[in-house]
């Protein structure tokens, strides 16, 4: 195993990780919606035309099954949110995975790689990229598998951030807009209550990106961890890795806003395109349920090529940050160690 | 889908009604634009008023004069006197200390409110009568002060007309139902000492104002004079005749025949937008910013105007007036007045959520169900507010189809379904049919009042067809134009124009409690077998050995129950194994029909109303069954749908 070239590091050479990170996703996935379709199937299941009914137009047998008191509704919606918390958890583990096979190749490249290939401190060149083959996924998933903690615990920290942030946001927000109602009047008042709170949106996504960015970090610190046959604490790699993206944001950040701002816009229009879909197939069935169920994929599939196609860029944004960062710390422990010699 | 006849079944066009087929009753009479509409109003009671606001101390001064008349049969020795806005002056009014929660105006206001009559004479010729100083304003303990007993000196004689002169001062409150204020935006309802409606009997109409009641008043005259700072922007009910601005007062004169109350609002902020719709010039009095709020509103009457005017006859005022309050008011919003109604609705419009169109509509619908039939709506408030909402649901499934509330994500929902929904739970907890005082929570009033009429008489739409509903609303709203009808009127224009079965369920729903759930209780079908043994047939005989096999013909029945108090004709839908579907009509007379199936293959499944007619149907969740051995059409479209939503949200919160 051996890291890719920072300049040489993209999603599109990954492919297979990119479609196991789907499938995973599709997986947990069914089984978070397995409450509510086993639900929906004892109440209308037996229905001649099952569940079409949830789609007529006016929406009567919809909100009758929504509407019912029905003590399944409360188990159903707990069991959800615990399964899509468990599954956020989980997805730590193929998501290090898919970092992991951005980050790093086996050394029997596909083509043969140039000078810089060997170091993630290359600088880029104008040759055609070197590709190394992508690692055995055993091998892939054993990286996630080691990063797993200080992910998640980044996740934890990057949700309470972010939600603090919005709610410091939506506050902020309310104040201001009452404030200015007397004299801006309520419509404009409510404009200046969006744009504080789409202030406060920016702000949570910049937060967010940075965690990206300590998420790359980590996972390559992972990667080589497992090269070098060492294992290092889950907490030391978050706090590094935090640090190799402080320094990254420092250095670059916009390159890294803009990155992930072009993803984000194609991600929104494929949940149009999805939108889109639902609207159009309603609530038939049969072949159009198929093709909507083919449009639905490919949007999410879409997203998570999107993702880590982001999470590339980052690894190519923070891995000189990280390399950089490292040197010095081995010169660091060099020099500690001749001191104490002396 | 194959649907056909079930003529084939022996014996079956017996057994059953012929519900969807039937001829309605009625049907035959002339059509409801044919039923006679009264081109005025009775005249009882005229105002001539003058009112001056002083937006600082939000007070207004007011003076006039009231012209009434006894149209009872009786001598009259005792007027009383409505003074709504004293509801607002202590906690101890009626109106404050209801333990009532769940709908509006559940806030204390954050300034209290009170009405002042500083004199209340009647010069009867030789006389001058101060009639306040012998006002009784409370009953015994009670501080409530909003309907007062004013005695005569002397009765006044059916037929006589007396005029009054009045003088008084309200101290408006902060919003906190209908009327008050809000900064400098001032909305101004119940707001002038009004006369108690007179019955036939002698006897007024009087209560005390209700928590949860509403209105009722005689016809009459409106000519008010307002007065407010040269920089409000007027709107009131009624034509204005006269406008200008004096010494820094704008001053504006309303005058306005055929109405049975006034209302007005002043603000210093409101932006207007007008245009003339099917003859009747609408004015759309909003605050800054909300000028998509206006355009939508006036889509709404663009559609509404014209849309009622078919139905329940020409609305015969010459303007309407729509007051979009600020959002900080909300309590103003929502309210419907003579010839102005106010809107609602925040700052954000979701466009896919039709709250808008649906607020503007049933405000508007209140011209005709309270306005122009003006029912007491204190003691039938379901007379008002049944009705409308019924007409609202039905003006926005003509203008927008059936997702005509909400069409978004994917989500449809319709506003009947919306009422249907809302009323089921509490079909069995009080009548519809009772005084707005007698009901437990505003959330029982709200579900049952509005929701649970608007669901009966949707149902007798669906049930009996488009072509009677128009023709019985359109009967009744024109034969009481101008009119206080009560129950027994409509349940009887019902019987008459729409046939006796549909009158029943009608007056047992509104009456009774009365409620109804269909239920597919059993299914079952098998192959007919070739009979085996000795037979004799056209002179020969015939030996048939047994096990000869199937003869390709099924035989079978489905057990269909009806549960409840009501009938409701209604369809039931077969389902074979081959895919045929095949609707039955029962006329829901008894409890129970077992429904006998033929046909070339075995029966699968059977559904109850399969075009929910019957929205009343208490528990849709039993309106199908599949037979053993067959299963359903499952739930395919909710795993796909829930699976991709968890995807989305899976890579949402954990990139």
């Amino acid at each position: 195993m051996t890291p890719v070239a920072a300049h040489r590091i993209h999603a599109r050479y990954r492919p297979t990780a990119i479609a196991f990170m789907f499938f995973a996703e599709l997986a947990w996935a069914l089984v978070v919606a397995t409450p509510v379709h086993a639900w929906a199937r004892r109440v209308w299941g037996a229905h001649p035309d099952g569940d079409a009914v949830l789609w007529i137009p006016g929406g009567r047998d919809l909100l009758v099954w929504l509407g019912q008191n029905d003590a399944a509704l409360g188990v159903v919606t707990r069991t959800t949110l615990v399964l899509l918390v468990v599954g956020a958890l989980l997805m730590q583990v193929p998501f290090g995975a898919l970092v992991a096979s951005l980050a790093f190749g086996r050394e029997d490249a596909l083509e043969p790689p140039d000078a810089g290939a060997q170091t993630g401190a290359a600088e880029p060149d104008a040759s055609p990229p070197a590709r190394l083959r992508s690692l055995r996924i055993v091998r892939a998933l054993k990286i996630g598998v080691a990063s797993f903690l200080p992910l998640s615990a980044l996740l934890a920290l990057g949700s309470a951030v972010s939600i603090l942030v919005l709610a410091v946001g939506a506050l902020a927000a309310a104040g201001i807009e009452s404030a200015v109602t007397d004299s801006l009047g309520d419509a404009r008042a409510f404009t200046v209550k969006l744009v504080v709170l789409a202030l406060f949106g920016v702000l949570a996504a910049a937060f967010g990106i940075v965690v990206d960015l300590a998420r790359a970090a980590v996972v390559r610190e992972q990667g080589f961890a497992a090269i070098e046959r060492t294992s290092t604490p889950a907490w030391g790699t978050m706090l590094r890795g935090i640090r190799a993206a402080l320094v990254t944001s420092r250095r670059g950040f916009g390159s890294a806003l803009l990155a992930w701002t072009g993803r984000v816009v194609v991600g929104v229009a494929l949940l149009a395109i999805g939108y889109v879909a639902s609207d159009t197939f309603g609530g038939r069935g049969g072949t159009a349920l198929t093709l909507l169920f083919i449009v639905h994929q490919g949007v999410v599939l879409g997203r998570v090529a999107l993702r880590a196609s982001w999470m590339a860029r980052a690894l190519s944004l923070v891995a000189p940050v990280q390399d950089a960062l490292e040197e010095a710390r081995s010169a660091q422990r060099g020099a500690d160690v001749a001191t104490s010699e002396r | 889908m194959q649907v056909r006849a079930l003529a084939m079944s022996v014996g079956l066009v017996a057994l059953l009604g012929t519900a969807q087929a039937r001829e309605i009753p009625g049907g035959k009479g002339p059509a409801a634009s044919d039923v006679p509409m009264a081109e005025h109003a009775a005249r009882v009671v005229d105002y001539t008023l003058r009112a001056t606001l002083d937006p600082a101390l939000h007070t207004v001064h007011g003076e006039g004069s009231i012209a009434w008349t006894n149209v009872s049969s009786q001598p009259v020795t005792q007027l009383w006197m409505h003074l709504y806005l004293n509801a607002f002056k202590n906690q101890s009014s009626v109106f404050m200390r209801a333990p009532i929660g769940g709908f509006r105006g559940s806030t204390l206001p954050k300034e209290w409110g009170t009405i002042d009559v500083r004199k209340l004479t009647w010069n009867d010729g030789a006389t001058q009568h101060d009639l306040w100083a012998k006002v009784q304003l409370r009953r015994g303990t009670d501080e409530d002060e909003t309907d007062a007993a004013i005695p005569l000196p002397r009765a006044v004689a059916p037929g006589e007309t007396i005029a009054l002169d009045v003088v008084w001062d309200d101290k408006l409150p902060s919003i906190v139902e209908r009327t008050g204020f809000d900064g400098s935006f001032h909305m101004i309802a119940q707001w002038f000492p009004k006369l108690a409606k007179i019955e036939q009997d002698g006897t007024f109409a009087h209560f005390p104002f209700q928590h949860l009641g509403e209105f009722y008043a005689d016809y009459g005259k409106y000519d008010v004079t307002l007065d407010v700072p040269e920089a409000f922007i007027v709107g009131a009910t009624g034509v204005v005749t006269e406008s200008r601005v004096e010494a820094g007062r704008r001053i504006e004169r309303h005058v306005q025949d055929d109405i049975h109350d006034f209302a007005w609002t002043a603000w210093d902020e409101f932006q207007t937008r007008k245009e003339t719709i099917d003859g009747v010039a609408c004015t759309i009095l909003y605050p800054p910013g909300y000028e998509g709020h206006a355009e939508r509103e006036l889509a709404t009457m663009r559609f509404a105007l014209p849309h009622y005017g078919a139905r329940y006859g020409k609305y015969p005022y010459p303007l309407l007036t729509l007051v979009h309050p600020p959002a900080s008011a909300p309590e103003a919003g929502g309210m419907e007045y003579p010839t102005l109604i106010t809107t609602g609705g925040g700052s954000y419009i979701v466009n896919g959520v039709n709250l808008i169109e649906l607020v503007t509509i049933h405000e508007f619908g209140h011209q005709y169900f309270y306005g122009l039939i003006a029912s007491h709506e204190t003691q039938w408030p379901f007379m008002d507010e049944g009705l409308n909402s019924f007409a609202e649901a039905e003006a926005m499934a003509a203008w927008k189809g059936p997702s005509n509330f909400i069409d978004l994500l994917g989500v449809s929902v319709g506003d009947s379904e919306g009422h249907a929904e809302r009323a089921r739970h509490f079909a069995h907890d009080d009548r519809v049919a009772q005084p707005a005082y007698a009901f437990g929570t505003g959330t029982s009033y709200g579900a049952l009042v509005y929701s649970r009429t608007a669901t009966i008489l949707e149902t007798l739409r669906r049930v009996y067809g488009e072509e009677a509903m128009q023709k019985t609303m359109g009967a009744y709203a024109r034969r009481f134009r101008f009119q206080h009808p009560v129950p027994r009127d409509l349940v009887e224009t019902f019987q008459r124009e729409m046939g006796n079965e549909a009158g029943e369920v009608l007056r047992d729903a509104l009456f009774d409690k009365g409620w109804i759930d269909f239920k597919v209780e059993a299914i079952s079908s098998h192959a007919v077998r070739v009979a085996a043994g000795i037979f004799d047939r056209d002179g020969k005989r015939a030996t048939t050995p047994p096990d000869r096999g199937s003869s390709g013909k099924y035989e079978g029945w489905v057990l269909v129950n009806r549960r409840g108090t009501l009938h409701l004709p209604v369809e039931v839908e077969l389902i074979s194994e081959d895919g045929a579907r095949t609707r039955v009509p029962w006329d829901g007379s008894t409890d129970s029909i077992r429904i006998p199936y033929a046909g070339t293959s075995a029966l699968r499944a059977a559904v109850v109303d399969p075009d929910q007619r019957v929205l009343l149907d208490e528990d849709p969740e039993n309106d199908f069954a599949t037979a053993a051995g067959h299963s359903g059409g499952g739930a395919p479209r909710t795993l796909e749908r829930s699976t991709y939503w968890a995807e989305l949200v899976l890579g949402a919160i954990a990139p």
